[in-house]
């Protein structure tokens, strides 16, 4: 078949494939990890979410919560040819899940007073009905918590689903006083049991849901780590008694804010162990990561030779 | 709950011992001004350790 060109209909070339808008390039999609295959935290592994609590970050820039019960959560392997998808376990007496992604405003700004297109991929094996509805924030990248939330809605509406993944998609008209960042959130309601898979998240302008775009994963990778990064401190020198030692590790991408620094593991093992009396490693700004030793007793220090210190620094929304 | 720190840049979160920087662009920060704000107070400090005293 040729292609073809017509006033109403657009182009059809000879896939039989049709453009009948603008094409979009690259980096279409505002979501960041929509396909769920970056997962810094849990690496694949199961995740508790506690009914009631707070939001609890899963995958990179996604979110859950649940209420009734706590259920579990985790990147699993995709339906060809998604290398991934995320899913949840329902749990007897849940009454909600839900699972959410937050864009800053300096990447959705422009969608204000225009159309986007929001689609995903979902299967149930239990439900049928699963609830999207988009938010803007009432200050710029500041969405408040689950319990005090500071948003104003968008828009909502439902997808009839089935227990076999399917693309579904919806058109929003963003508001032009959202130009504070935006908030997409699935919902479902009593997963008492079976599971709930979504992949595939996009959400780009234009009236049109085209297909997923699927960026490399160096790229992917780089984009969450302006939200989250883990970093292995490691080190050997010299210090003089009563004094300190002060390393700084670049981040690998510059943070969306200066994080909040959790050490997972200090434990390592160090020679001199009475030159350190205390170890201090937090952020120093949105770039820099650092750590401070103080020294006991003058000579060699080695830290973390084999088992280094393991910290995680959040800058999520 | 929150401990403050001899530190004037950060708070420590004590549920996880998270280190939260006094960035207003941080939302862990921006939930403790808010617990801040509704009549609570953080625990005071401990005693400087040498690291965090020549901490600048």
């Amino acid at each position: 078949m040729p292609i073809t060109f017509n006033a109403t209909s657009g182009i059809t070339f000879n896939d039989g494939s049709t453009q009948n808008t603008r094409p979009a390039v690259g980096f279409r999609n505002r979501i960041i990890n929509g396909d769920m295959r970056i997962d810094q935290r849990n690496a694949g592994a199961s995740q508790t979410f506690t009914a009631a609590a707070a939001l609890a970050y899963s995958v990179d820039r996604f979110y859950g919560y649940c209420t009734g019960a706590n259920v579990t959560g985790q990147r699993v392997a995709g339906t060809t040819p998604n290398e991934f998808a995320y899913r949840f376990t329902g749990a007897a007496s849940v009454t909600a899940i839900g699972f959410g992604t937050r864009l800053e405003a300096t990447n959705t700004i422009d969608l204000a007073g225009s159309t986007a297109t929001l689609s995903v991929q979902l299967a149930n094996s239990l439900l049928t009905s699963v609830t999207w509805t988009a938010y803007y924030a009432s200050t710029a990248d500041a969405f408040g918590t689950l319990a005090s939330p500071t948003r104003t809605q968008i828009a909502t509406g439902t997808f009839t689903v089935t227990s076999t993944l399917t693309t579904y998609s919806a058109q929003i008209s963003v508001p032009s006083a959202a130009t504070t960042g935006i908030e997409i959130v699935f919902t479902v309601g009593a997963q008492t049991s079976g599971t709930w898979t979504i992949d595939n998240v996009q959400l780009e302008a234009g009236s049109t849901a085209t297909e997923f775009e699927r960026r490399p994963i160096g790229t992917e990778l780089a984009l969450c780590q302006r939200y989250y990064t883990r970093l292995e401190w490691q080190f050997i020198g010299y210090g003089s008694g009563g004094g300190s030692v002060r390393i700084l590790l670049p981040f690998k991408q510059e943070m969306r804010a200066t994080p909040t620094s959790i050490v997972v593991t200090q434990n390592p093992d160090y020679s001199n162990s009475s030159s350190f009396t205390s170890t201090a490693l937090a952020a120093a700004s949105t770039s820099v990561a650092q750590a401070t030793v103080s020294v006991g007793a003058t000579g060699q220090l080695s830290y973390g030779n084999t088992t280094p210190a393991l910290v995680t620094y959040s800058a999520e929304l | 709950m929150y401990k403050l720190k001899n530190d004037p840049r950060c708070v420590i979160r004590i549920q996880d011992n998270a280190f939260i920087p006094f960035d207003s662009a941080n939302t862990d920060y921006q939930v403790y001004l808010k617990w801040v704000s509704e009549g609570n107070e953080p625990l005071p400090a401990d005693e400087p350790t040498p690291a965090e005293e020549t901490n600048i």
